[in-house]
């Protein structure tokens, strides 16, 4: 073996796979909203108050 | 031009070129010790190799930590005049791995110039420096990201990539070539038979990206009703006295509309008669406590969720034209951080009815008749601003990934080892069959001492899908609209009963309609954008 066949083609694209790795990859992911809870809905709002006469 | 051709490699006045490679490693000159074939490989975007063997003085000790790390660098130099001229960097780099060969004893290295490395060690802010016109989102990407792989996150929004020269500087190449090509190669300078193209495969390409973009975010919300009740009047009141009914206290019908939640924007009263009517005498100690009725404005506030759904289609319309649609995807989502939306509520309610000093972080403004709509204060990283951004964000990694599967066809070619090729370079080939412009995307600089010969390969990056001449328009990366809080009549009235019968409870009762469902559930809004994404079209004109 010759130095020359060492550096062959396939051990050099090893090489280079080893070394370069990581060129490209971002973080970018995909996501999607969480569930939330359903807010309550909002009916008659209804209030009352006793009218006592005053003292005159 | 001159830049063709490297006086070492291509000879000068008529004479053959001679050339010698330079190693230092380590800052000792070790070239004499070199063994076969020098290889430096430079590619768009990653860490440039170089490969050598080195074969130490018979009897030289071996020891690992004179290789590894060790700062080598290669020159290659025109040695027709017997002393090195025309020196030329190839390569600044450390020894990542050497290789040990005990029998032939030899030491095969392989080495990098360290890119990812040193990207790493320059912080966020030089790497944002060093590529100013990318963009970059916290929603999008990690923003705890740092070094590499930030930079790759930035370069995902912006057609370029970020290698080091050959003497370590790092440098930002756009994919774009450059109008007028810095050399141009014709059959006298490529060596025979090296020309070769390959294609993109049509399953490799990506002209339209749709991006699915949901943005949730709570708007306060406020309805103010006008309630206006009368219970008697100057033409009855005589016989409500004679029936023994009772009277309004104005205090009893302020506290009946706060029990039902609500806030008085303001109200009026209908007074006592300041004269007797029949029965009825005036009796100034309390008659102003009490009334005839009243006219309110009552506002009540609540919150609504909101979401956003954007589908934002990105696409190359003169790529679709050519090769038919060739679709992905991508998605991104953001939530506007507030205070839960019944914190926030009652936050408003208590300030609104004075029981709170503390004022709510949002409110909106009442209108009489109508229902109203308010934006709220959220964080910076979740805001409008914080979600146009993504979206931009999200746009331009779609046009660059549009323009990056366009410009996978290579027109590869070699010529006698030229250091000045590079990838951030503009090349033209011109030959018989063969007419190419476009930016340079790989160079292999292979030098063979052995036999003399040194010969660097280049690939053009070509990026083309209708042909030459055909432009392709671009809409500039901008927010997609936004919805906005708007306002809407109310529909239904509210009701007062007041029991003033000498029998009854004396209770002043209100009434107020419920929210309507469309004003209180979750809203979904659809928004749909477009977008063109340009690509050049490189020349490549071939013929058969």
């Amino acid at each position: 073996m010759t130095a020359n066949d060492r550096a062959s083609p396939q051990n050099l694209v090893d090489t280079l796979g080893r070394l370069e790795q990581g060129a490209g990859t971002t973080t970018l992911q995909r996501k999607r909203l969480p569930q939330q809870p359903v807010l309550p809905s909002i009916g008659q709002r209804t209030g009352s108050a006793l009218s006592q006469a005053p003292s005159s | 031009m001159a830049n063709e051709t490297y006086s070492a490699t291509s000879g000068a006045a008529g004479r053959a070129g001679i050339w010698s490679a330079i190693v230092t490693i380590d800052g000792v000159d070790q070239s004499a010790r070199v063994v076969g074939d020098i290889r430096v490989e430079i590619e768009e975007g990653a860490a440039r190799i170089a490969e050598l063997t080195i074969r130490p003085a018979a009897g030289a000790t071996f020891q690992i930590a004179d290789w590894v790390g060790k700062p080598i660098t290669i020159d290659v130099a025109d040695i027709a005049s017997g002393s090195p001229a025309s020196v030329r960097r190839l390569f600044t780099g450390l020894i990542d791995t050497p290789t040990l060969d005990l029998d032939l004893k030899i030491i095969d290295l392989a080495c990098t110039d360290n890119l990812q490395a040193i990207i790493d060690q320059i912080g966020a802010a030089a790497i944002d420096a060093l590529t100013p016109d990318a963009y970059h989102s916290p929603v999008v990407f990690d923003p705890a990201a740092t070094g590499w792989v930030r930079l790759q996150d930035r370069l995902s929004t912006w057609p370029a990539t970020v290698e080091l020269d050959a003497a370590g500087a790092a440098r930002l190449s756009l994919w774009g070539a450059a109008g007028s090509a810095a050399m141009t190669f014709t059959e006298s300078h490529l060596l025979d038979g090296s020309l070769s193209v390959s294609l993109s495969s049509r399953h490799q390409m990506v002209n339209s990206i749709t991006i699915d973009f949901a943005y949730r975010f709570p708007r306060v919300k406020a309805e103010e009703y006008g309630i206006a009740y009368d219970y008697v009047n100057l033409g009855n009141l005589a016989q409500h006295v004679i029936d023994g009914n009772w009277f309004l206290r104005r205090d009893a019908a302020e506290a009946a509309i706060r029990a039902a939640g609500g806030t008085i924007q303001s109200i009026t009263f209908t007074p006592l008669p300041n004269t007797a009517i029949g029965p009825w005498v005036p009796n100034p100690t309390v008659d102003d406590q009490l009334c005839m009725g009243f006219s309110a404005s009552v506002s009540f506030d609540y919150a609504q969720q909101v979401v956003e759904n954007h589908t934002i289609t990105v696409e190359t319309d003169g790529s679709i034209a050519a090769i038919g649609t060739l679709e992905e995807t991508l998605s991104g989502a953001l939530e506007g951080v507030y205070p839960p939306i019944q914190s926030a509520e009652q936050a408003i309610l208590l300030y609104a009815n004075d029981v709170s000093g503390i004022p709510p972080l949002d409110t909106a403004t009442p209108l009489l008749g109508y229902t109203t709509a308010a934006d709220v204060t959220l964080t910076a990283d979740t805001d409008r601003a914080a979600a146009n951004g993504a979206m931009e964000t999200l746009i331009q990694v779609a046009k660059t990934r549009i323009w990056a599967a366009h410009r996978r066809n290579r027109l590869t070619a070699s010529v006698p080892l030229n250091p000045a090729l590079d990838v951030d370079q503009t090349v033209d080939v011109f030959t018989t069959n063969v007419s190419a412009h476009g930016k340079v995307a790989r160079v292999s600089h292979v030098l063979s001492p052995a036999n003399g010969q040194a010969v660097t390969e280049f690939s053009l990056a070509i990026c083309s899908v209708a042909g030459t001449g055909v432009s392709h328009p671009e809409t500039p990366t901008a927010p997609p609209a936004a919805s906005s809080p708007g306002s809407s009549a109310l529909t239904l009235t509210p009701t007062a009963d007041f029991n003033f019968g000498p029998t009854e409870d004396h209770r002043i009762t209100v009434t107020f309609p419920g929210v309507e469902d469309i004003e209180r559930d979750l809203a979904t809004i659809a928004i749909a954008t477009a977008f063109d994404a340009t690509i050049p079209e490189d020349m490549l004109l071939i013929t058969l």
